[in-house]
């Protein structure tokens, strides 16, 4: 790969060579370790202590620095590993990104495109933030723009989820920024491109309030198409306490759409990359009309919940001062998003569900900020990070059982976090309204 | 056993030493990769660093050496009792 406006240039089988070079360096690192060990445990050397004490304590304490101590060759192996480990993912995202410009290339040909994420991949000095969007891409594909999973991308990287914030980390920009330069290069085109404006319809029924974390879980769950509900759909639940006072939960679900050219579905490709850039998306839009159009008024407080883009876009709205002026955030709860990098504002109380074998949540290559009104539960799904699957570790099922020991768990941080969600939650007296809202993207 | 052997194993830990020194000098050629961006830059920067902690290991484990070839003097200089050491000396393997 190379060219772009950065000026990068990569050859991804020098990168791979690399690897190895360093790989087996330290390796070698690691034999020359063992051979020091040996002379340093020799019966024979330790024996002469009855001679010379004084100097074999000298030489055993340099033996031991030289292997084990901060300047020590162990310390060296495992730098070299993970230098090499990080040039192996450099590399692995370069290639990747390649594969996905020519599958793009070839899709645009054919008029099918299936993997909008490619897009990104033009842009060479951001090939490798491409590849966390690829991914995005790869997980939950279905419906009519559904594009082939990237498997062993995927496959790789869920196994290897926290080498991807490595790698995220060790490449040239962020992620936002690599979405910013997206929407960029695509603005020529309608791909990606989003007039924010939606239209509305809607249905109400009774309710109940949800119990606890696994049920707005199930709520969003029940957003999603193969569901039966309709592609764009959203849920607004007004919970109204015995005094009559009202809370209001919106379930957001994840990406339902992955074509880059959007179309009437506001959950989509579109807003993935709108929401990584930090812009506002017709979904961000449907969100805010979805509560205006079941009356939530201002200072009633709200509670965000999203799985995967759901989240982001919660985060999102949560970290917008525009929003916020009209509807009082006061809790927000993720499951598989990417939201280390939403400036939500510290009286904003925030529950993140992170599974350690989901690439998803590791794609903004950074944790979350960690302060008393941000709880993250990160904690693997699988019982092998081998055999991690994409779809069951992003699932929204392998969140919602996370979610029921979250409900469940004694540990004072979620304890507390728990107990500010009261408002939101089945309770004697407390009923509730769903309003199950499909948005459509207005098309030019 | 002897100053002699333990100067065997000095030799070996200062061949350790160079064999640091070679692996130092395969780390620095794989900034020979053909990659340009800010990413490879920060890169080579590491890997220059680490070419230079690895010197600085290999100084570590000459200093080793060094001080097991002056535990073998140690050995050979007679000490308070001679007659002891050298019953000692007979005696290890």
């Amino acid at each position: 790969m190379r060219g772009g406006v950065g000026g990068v240039a990569a050859r991804t089988e020098d990168l791979e060579r690399a690897a190895r070079l360093l790989g087996d360096a330290g390796a070698g690192l690691v034999a020359t370790a063992m051979r020091l060990l040996g002379v340093a445990a020799d019966p024979s050397l330790l024996a002469t202590a009855t001679l010379a004490p004084v100097s074999l304590a000298a030489a055993e304490a340099r033996l031991a620095g030289a292997l084990a101590g901060s300047a020590g060759v162990l310390r060296s192996a495992a730098r070299l590993e993970l230098l090499s480990l990080r040039l192996r993912a450099a590399a692995f995202g370069y290639r990747t990104a390649d594969e996905g410009a020519e599958r793009l290339a070839h899709d645009v040909d054919t008029g099918t495109v299936v993997l909008g994420a490619g897009l990104a991949v033009g842009l060479a000095p951001l090939a490798v933030p491409a590849v966390p969007l690829g991914l995005l891409a790869a997980v939950p594909l279905r419906g009519p723009h559904a594009g082939p999973p990237i498997g062993m991308a995927a496959g790789l990287l869920a196994a290897h989820a926290g080498l991807l914030e490595h790698a995220v980390d060790a490449v040239p920009g962020t992620v936002p920024q690599a979405a910013t330069a997206i929407l960029a290069v695509t603005s020529g085109s309608s791909l990606l491109r989003d007039n924010g404006t939606v239209a509305l319809s809607a249905s109400a029924q009774p309710a109940m309030p949800p119990t606890g974390v696994a049920d707005l879980l199930s709520g969003i769950a029940a957003c999603r198409v193969d569901a039966g509900a309709q592609p764009g759909t959203i849920r607004v639940e007004a919970v109204r306490d015995a005094d009559g006072r009202r809370a209001w939960v919106v379930e957001i679900p994840g990406t339902q759409d992955w074509s880059p050219a959007p179309g009437g579905n506001p959950f989509d490709l579109t807003a993935d990359v709108a929401s990584m850039a930090g812009r506002p998306s017709a979904a961000d839009h449907a969100v805010a009309a979805a509560l205006d159009l079941a009356g939530a008024r201002r200072g009633e407080p709200v509670l965000l919940a999203g799985h995967s883009l759901g989240g982001m876009l919660a985060a999102g709205l949560a970290a917008d001062p525009a929003f916020r002026a009209r509807f009082r955030v006061t809790h927000v709860v993720t499951a598989g998003s990417p939201v280390a990098g939403y400036p939500i504002p510290a009286d904003v109380q925030v529950l993140s569900l992170e599974h350690a074998d989901d690439v998803v949540p590791a794609l903004d290559g950074a944790r979350n900020p960690d302060r008393a009104g941000w709880v993250t539960v990160r904690q693997p799904v699988s019982g092998s990070p081998i055999a991690a699957d994409p779809l069951v570790t992003h699932g929204i099922e392998g969140y919602r059982a996370t979610a029921a020991l979250v409900d469940a768990s004694a540990d004072p941080s979620l304890a507390a976090w728990r107990a500010g969600l009261v408002p939101f939650l089945r309770r004697p007296g407390a009923t509730a309204v769903d309003l199950v809202v499909t948005a459509r993207r207005a098309q030019p | 056993m002897d100053g002699t052997w333990v100067r065997q194993r000095a030799g070996e830990v200062a061949g350790l030493a160079e064999e640091v020194r070679s692996i130092a000098d395969r780390v620095r050629r794989a900034g020979d990769a053909e990659w340009r961006s800010t990413a490879a830059a920060a890169f080579r920067a590491g890997l220059e660093a680490e070419v230079r902690r690895l010197l600085v290991v290999g100084g570590e484990v000459d200093e080793a050496a060094a001080a097991l070839r002056a535990h073998a003097d140690a050995i050979e200089t007679p000490g308070p009792g001679p007659l002891v050491a050298g019953l000692l000396r007979g005696a290890l393997p």
